[in-house]
């Protein structure tokens, strides 16, 4: 499904997550694979406890990270698409 | 501080390569005869001591005479601090993380037998064997399966680069 800011993002909740040591780890409980996020991705995480647009995620991001506007909705974009692929989150219109 | 000295430091502190946490086994150099204690083996030809060092008790207990492995080796770690890649004080900082991580681990790991935090892991998978797979098993011990595939990754960058 094609991605735009008004898409709203969810956790999958067959994803545990821990933080160790401050690195965010991430265990699809399916699967049995482990992952990390860097720190842009574990602040996304954070922010998905609810649902929560796609506009929210990347006011909050840029709000926290200094990342130019147009780079920050692309970088965000692509990466809620990467974990949709993953099945790690899920996207509704 | 020097970087000589900065090393010794940063090896006596970490012992990583001593007690089995990145080797299970050194290789023994040729014709090279050990000090009593080591427990050899042969795979595939080539002579090995088996690690833990029996003569490893958080520092070396025979340095003057250890095995010429000891004296050679040098891990990834190491090399990148000594190349000005790394600083030594980030690495020491790096090898307490770890060293602190290997403490949770063992006590996430208390009730599985064993000589060797792999050998515990090993057993911890053995016992449950039936159970691996299984969404729930995994979230009850969530905190175990990701520490020791961080841990794991982490040790990685002791591996001298491809």
């Amino acid at each position: 499904m094609p991605l735009s800011v008004q898409s709203t993002v969810s956790r999958n909740p067959d994803i545990a997550s821990e933080e160790i040591d401050g690195d965010r780890v991430m265990m699809d409980l399916n699967e049995g694979s482990v992952f990390g996020l860097n720190p842009v991705g574990a602040a996304i995480w954070d922010l998905l406890e609810k649902p929560t647009p796609i506009h929210a995620i990347i006011a909050h991001i840029q709000d926290i990270f200094d990342i130019p506007a147009q780079q920050c909705q692309s970088d965000i974009l692509n990466f809620i698409a990467a974990m949709a692929d993953k099945k790690t989150v899920s996207v509704e219109e | 501080m020097s970087n000589t000295s900065a090393a010794q430091n940063l090896c006596k502190n970490c012992g990583f390569c001593c007690d089995d946490t990145l080797f299970p086994h050194a290789v023994i150099k040729k014709d090279e005869i050990l000090p009593p204690g080591f427990v050899e083996e042969v795979e595939k030809g080539k002579r090995y001591f088996k690690l833990p060092c029996p003569h490893f008790d958080g520092l070396c207990t025979i340095y003057d005479r250890r095995p010429r492995i000891c004296r050679t080796f040098e891990c990834s770690v190491l090399e990148q601090c000594n190349k000005d890649e790394t600083s030594f004080e980030e690495a020491a900082q790096f090898i307490a993380q770890l060293k602190r991580q290997k403490a949770r681990i063992n006590r996430l790991l208390s009730p599985y037998p064993g000589a060797t935090l792999a050998d515990r892991y090993s057993e911890f998978k053995r016992q449950h064997v039936a159970e691996l797979k299984s969404p729930q098993f995994r979230l009850a011990h969530k905190e175990l399966l990701m520490e020791w595939v961080l841990f794991k990754t982490r040790l990685k960058k002791f591996s001298p680069k491809d």
